[in-house]
């Protein structure tokens, strides 16, 4: 049976025929990528998309927009999905940006958290001193932006615990971290202040071990696999945009789920 | 050093075990963990199949093998390698491990 949606007189078929180098030719990816330069950039920014550099600005703009979004989207209140105790993955799974091997064990005796920026009591930490702070536990998922997560169990000091014990202005807009593998990040106040927001010290009711970020890794249910720092060494309270390892390569800053 | 950690092996059963490439080839599945003739712990995993069902057995040793989150990667053979190992067949001289055993197990590389 004929389509109700075909025309009358249908268009003369040597036009396909005359295109069809060109038809042959296009790829899905080809054409998505050439309607989000040429369509949708030009469309937004005005800019000169025979500039690389114009298109980047633009793409961090867009970026910027995004993060700004999930930050009035955020709710303070709200807590991300919790899980059994039997559903953790034992041992977790293992990411950095350089492999396993070049993990470098840091000594828990000497090592001290480094306190700067707005902060009344910036004296040093040691382990023994976060273990004193009250402790919690949380199972949540792990949730990487190359999309594969696991189920994790953490205890640790949550991050406000920490903030209100030093004395840091929580009218900051940015806490800011720095780790012994060299991977700055930094995340904002709101989800600093998250309940689900926390300074592991153990997983699955373990110390933390090597390769996961002992003695100190930041742990937060409402963000990406990246913005969680291991091997932590600083923590900065500040008004300046503090960026990150991976932000600097132009991964979103918020980085919410 | 892939820093072992330990793992139960009843938490290594039905893992998925990997070729440690990008695209991530399933080589099969985890069987069973079993103590052999000579002493070696060895992970019987069926191999040759599809997804990690069917194919036949082979036994793998602990050591040639990484955690890689929920799933398992051979390092230590390459597929052409794993093709040429015998059919593992449990006899009197093998015992399976049991599920509360904890072994220690090196650390896969970040697939990406």
């Amino acid at each position: 049976m004929k389509s109700l949606f075909r025309p009358d007189d249908a268009p003369d078929g040597s036009a396909l025929d005359l295109h069809r180098p060109l038809i042959r030719s296009l790829e899905r990816r080809g054409l998505l990528r050439g309607g989000i330069t040429l369509g949708s950039l030009v469309m937004l920014t005005g800019c000169d998309v025979k500039r690389p550099e114009a298109v980047q600005q633009a793409l961090l703009a867009i970026s910027r927009l995004n993060d700004k979004v999930q930050a009035l989207l955020f709710d303070p209140n709200k807590l991300a999905p919790t899980y059994p105790a039997s559903m953790i993955l034992r041992p977790p799974k293992f990411n950095a940006y350089y492999d396993v091997v070049d993990v470098k064990p840091v000594n828990g005796a000497t090592w001290r958290l480094e306190l700067s920026g707005l902060i009344q009591d910036k004296r040093p930490w040691t382990v023994e001193d976060l273990q004193g702070l009250p402790q919690s536990s949380m199972v949540i998922k792990h949730i990487c932006v190359e999309g594969w997560s696991y189920i994790g169990g953490w205890t640790g000091v949550t991050l406000r615990t920490f903030l209100e014990r030093v004395g840091a202005d929580l009218k900051a807009p940015y806490v800011a971290f720095n780790t012994a593998d060299n991977y700055p990040s930094s995340i904002d106040m709101a989800t600093a202040l998250h309940p689900q927001t926390m300074l592991a010290l153990q997983y699955g009711g373990q110390t933390l071990a090597d390769p996961f970020g002992f003695p100190l890794r930041l742990r937060t249910a409402t963000k990406l696999g990246y913005k969680n720092p291991k091997w932590l060494t600083s923590i900065e309270v500040t008004n300046t945009y503090p960026g990150g390892f991976w932000e600097k390569k132009g991964f979103p800053w918020f980085a919410g789920i | 050093m892939r820093f072992p950690q330990p793992v139960r092996v009843g938490d290594l059963l039905h893992r998925l075990v990997l070729q440690p490439v990008e695209s991530q080839i399933i080589l099969g599945r985890v069987h069973a963990v079993i103590r052999d003739a000579h002493g070696n712990v060895m992970v019987v995993m069926n191999f040759g199949g599809f997804y990690g069902f069917g194919g036949r057995l082979i036994a793998v040793p602990i050591d040639a093998m990484v955690l890689l989150g929920q799933d398992m990667e051979v390092v230590a053979y390459t597929p052409e390698q794993l093709k040429t190992l015998p059919t593992y067949k449990a006899s009197a001289e093998t015992a399976e491990l049991p599920d509360d055993a904890i072994l220690k197990v090196g650390l896969a590389k970040p697939s990406h």
